[in-house]
């Protein structure tokens, strides 16, 4: 009696112990890999805006933003040459290739807000992002743009 | 048969104790190397945010490099390729053509991209969990020569740098250290064109022996002012027809003296080219200016480049 008393006892000692090491690691292990992933794509789009220039206007993206900002109009004058830019249109169309439609930013300007993206959900896990951007200007200006992913 | 009933017990307790110790010291081993695989990605995790923030750095930079050189060639245009203290565009024109040569305009438009350029990188404050340091850029410079200039290869883009700027960031102990120089090309900027354009004008152009011929005319004079108007008109044809269909030209007459009193502008203002004391007759003070309607900077205010320039005609 005894000795199957020690038996399970140390069965159920080894099946615990099994458990603790072989099973719960597993799904922290994936949400940090997947959670280093996200945060990497992230990290590297704000760094990449930067250098993504539209093809046929030679313009990169952040200069446009910062031009529809300073201007107050999505809709942006680059002369004879390239007419009206809908700097939107372009917005949306790179963000969407990055991010589908799981993205959401906002930039504060001389009390004039400019939201684009998606609605932010409440249920779901939401990484931000704050992003720099230089202005046209001649006293160096820089805004700020708070950028939301899930 | 009980001794040898207990010592199968006996051996049967020694079997599992070893077995449940084995695990035990295995579950140890491992938690202790879970919790060191965890600092280790922890650390990963901490290096390789600093080295996107760095990159992050570094495109903020570029950015601001080209707001700058935006910034800065429409201030130069404006002042005739020149910043002067007299905040009034440079006179290319005194009499004969003493349009300023391109190693000048390429060191203000340095100078005054540098400043610029130095006022984001001052103005950039970060308030993430990293502690930043960036320094001011030490020289800006615009890749450009003579030969490219005037045969045109760089009418609508060239390239400019930017060097002595490090960026230090610290993140809880863990530092990352770099230089931060700048290789940009600026596109779609027609600033050297029209330098080139007016400097081809400031080399031909009939202005000033039409103006003098005001004074000296034999035959169906006009007075002095109307002559002159007729002249800058002139002048200014001979440039527009120098640049595109894209580029629109104006001149206007600054000022006007003439001894007989037909003009009556102070001297002074129409002779600021004039180092040495002269017997003036005669003075006009122009002023020409071409907006470029191609293409549009990314500046605050007017984004059109607007290229002033001034002339001084004297007759003694």
């Amino acid at each position: 009696m005894l000795n199957l008393l020690t038996l399970v006892v140390g069965v159920s000692i080894i099946v615990v112990l099994s458990f603790f090491l072989f099973f719960t690691k597993a799904p922290q292990v994936k949400i940090l890999v997947v959670e280093q992933h996200q945060y990497g794509r992230l990290s590297e789009f704000s760094k990449n805006i930067f250098y993504i220039k539209i093809p046929g206007i030679d313009k990169v993206l952040t200069q446009l933003i910062g031009d529809m900002i300073i201007n107050k109009n999505e809709i942006v004058d680059y002369g004879n040459e390239h007419g009206s830019i809908n700097v939107t249109k372009i917005i949306y169309d790179i963000f969407d290739f990055y991010f589908g439609k799981n993205w959401n930013f906002k930039v504060s300007y001389e009390g004039k807000d400019f939201i684009f993206g998606y609605k932010i959900p409440n249920e779901k896990r939401i990484r931000s992002y704050l992003i720099k951007l230089p202005l046209p200007s001649f006293e160096g200006e820089i805004i700020n743009v708070e950028f939301k992913q899930w | 048969m009980s001794s040898l009933s207990n010592g199968k017990s006996q051996s049967s307790l020694l079997i599992m104790v070893v077995i449940v110790s084995i695990f035990i010291v295995s579950w140890v081993i491992s938690a202790f190397s879970s919790i060191s695989q965890q600092e280790r990605i922890m650390e990963k995790l901490k290096l390789s945010k600093i080295s996107s923030y760095l990159d992050f750095l570094k495109g903020f930079s570029r950015g601001a490099l080209l707001l700058s050189s935006h910034a800065a060639i429409q201030k130069v245009a404006n002042m005739g390729g020149e910043i002067n203290e007299l905040n009034k565009p440079r006179i290319w024109i005194c009499n004969g053509d003493v349009s300023p040569g391109l190693d000048d305009v390429k060191d203000f438009l340095s100078e005054e991209t540098k400043k610029y350029l130095n006022r984001y990188i001052e103005n950039l404050e970060t308030e993430d969990l990293f502690s930043t340091n960036i320094t001011n850029f030490t020289s800006v410079n615009y890749d450009i020569n003579l030969k490219n200039i005037f045969g045109g290869k760089n009418d609508e883009r060239f390239n400019i740098s930017a060097y002595g700027s490090k960026i230090n960031i610290t993140l809880e102990g863990n530092s990352v250290a770099s230089e931060n120089n700048i290789y940009e090309e600026i596109a779609r900027v027609r600033f050297w064109y029209m330098y080139r354009i007016f400097k081809k004008w400031a080399t031909s152009t009939s202005l000033s022996f039409c103006v003098r011929n005001c004074l000296d005319c034999e035959n169906t004079c006009l007075d002095f002012k109307s002559c002159v108007d007729s002249c800058v008109d002139e002048a200014l044809q001979e440039l527009q027809n120098l640049f595109d269909e894209h580029v629109e030209c104006t001149a206007s007459l600054e000022c006007c003296y003439a001894e007989s009193g037909e003009c009556s502008d102070p001297l002074q203002e129409c002779i600021k080219c004039i180092t040495n004391q002269v017997e003036v007759r005669a003075a006009v003070g122009t002023k020409f200016s071409c907006k470029d309607y191609k293409y549009l900077l990314s500046v605050e205010g007017d984004r059109h480049l607007v290229f002033f320039v001034n002339t001084n005609i004297w007759i003694e």
